[in-house]
């Protein structure tokens, strides 16, 4: 009897430091990480020395290496895009646009997204980038 | 002395829940959390080279495909850029610097150019998208 209680309590003293560990990786992926949502579209952001900080609020739009655009979970077409845009200058010009576009796209769709903002009106443009 | 141990409490609560439990927080929270910091780099709008003020001193960065570049159509290193933008702003400190990357020139290879002269001129930079050059 005294030996079957004995080795009860060595099981359960066993398990405390796994217990422990694994407690201590939770509370380090809860401080540490960032929650992100699952995108649509596949893209690495280009990486920079730059450590200005994304704006709370902005329109987010999404640019992967092929040149497809995605806003709000969804494709959408130049056409689309420019109609968002044009949407949000009417509704706010100084909502800053940001721009989480892939690190080897070509500059020709960099270029072709950037002449729509313009157009629409907007000045403040940013671009997603991986802090180095 | 017997009877003392036999009275020592004889079960504790079960772990194995609480365990996996855990795991299971463990594993969600390793799927869901991104470890990457985002910042961002604010671009003035591209503009054509019409555009360009000539009255002002300005300097043309140029980008070809293979990521090579150009400092007012002559051929330089990458570790040659600043040294070349700190020259121009020494002459002239509101000198403007135009990056001009080829349409297939990847995002990133801009994005070096840019972080390099950022740290010379973080207010004197614009892009410049040429439309009638088409180079192999």
């Amino acid at each position: 009897m005294t030996l079957t209680e004995s080795r009860k309590t060595q099981e359960f003293e066993s398990v405390l430091p796994l217990i422990n560990v694994i407690f201590l990786l939770l509370i380090f992926l809860i401080i540490g990480g960032i929650f992100t949502k699952p995108e649509l579209l596949d893209v690495h952001p280009p990486e920079s020395i730059s450590d200005r900080q994304s704006p709370d609020e902005a329109i987010q739009i999404l640019l992967d290496k092929e040149g497809e655009l995605s806003h709000d979970g969804k494709i959408i077409s130049m056409d689309r895009f420019q109609q968002i845009m044009e949407q949000a200058s009417v509704n706010d010009p100084d909502l800053p646009i940001q721009v989480k576009a892939d690190h080897e796209v070509a500059m020709q769709k960099v270029f072709e997204v950037m002449e729509i903002i313009k157009h629409a009106g907007h000045d403040n443009f940013q671009l997603f980038t991986l802090k180095i | 002395m017997q009877i003392a141990e036999v009275r020592k409490p004889r079960s504790l609560i079960s772990l194995t829940p609480l365990i996996d439990v855990v795991f299971i927080l463990l594993v969600f929270f390793m799927l869901v959390t991104d470890f990457a910091r985002f910042s961002t780099v604010s671009l003035s709008v591209a503009q054509d080279e019409s555009a360009v003020d000539t009255r002002q001193t300005s300097s043309i960065v140029q980008i070809s495909r293979t990521g090579e570049l150009r400092f007012d159509h002559e051929e330089i290193r990458f570790s040659q850029l600043t040294v070349h933008a700190k020259e121009k702003l020494s002459a002239n400190e509101n000198h403007i610097f135009f990056i001009q990357p080829d349409d297939q020139t990847h995002l990133q290879e801009t994005v070096f150019v840019l972080d390099e002269l950022v740290q010379v001129a973080p207010e004197n930079i614009s892009f410049l998208r040429d439309l009638a050059k088409d180079t192999p």
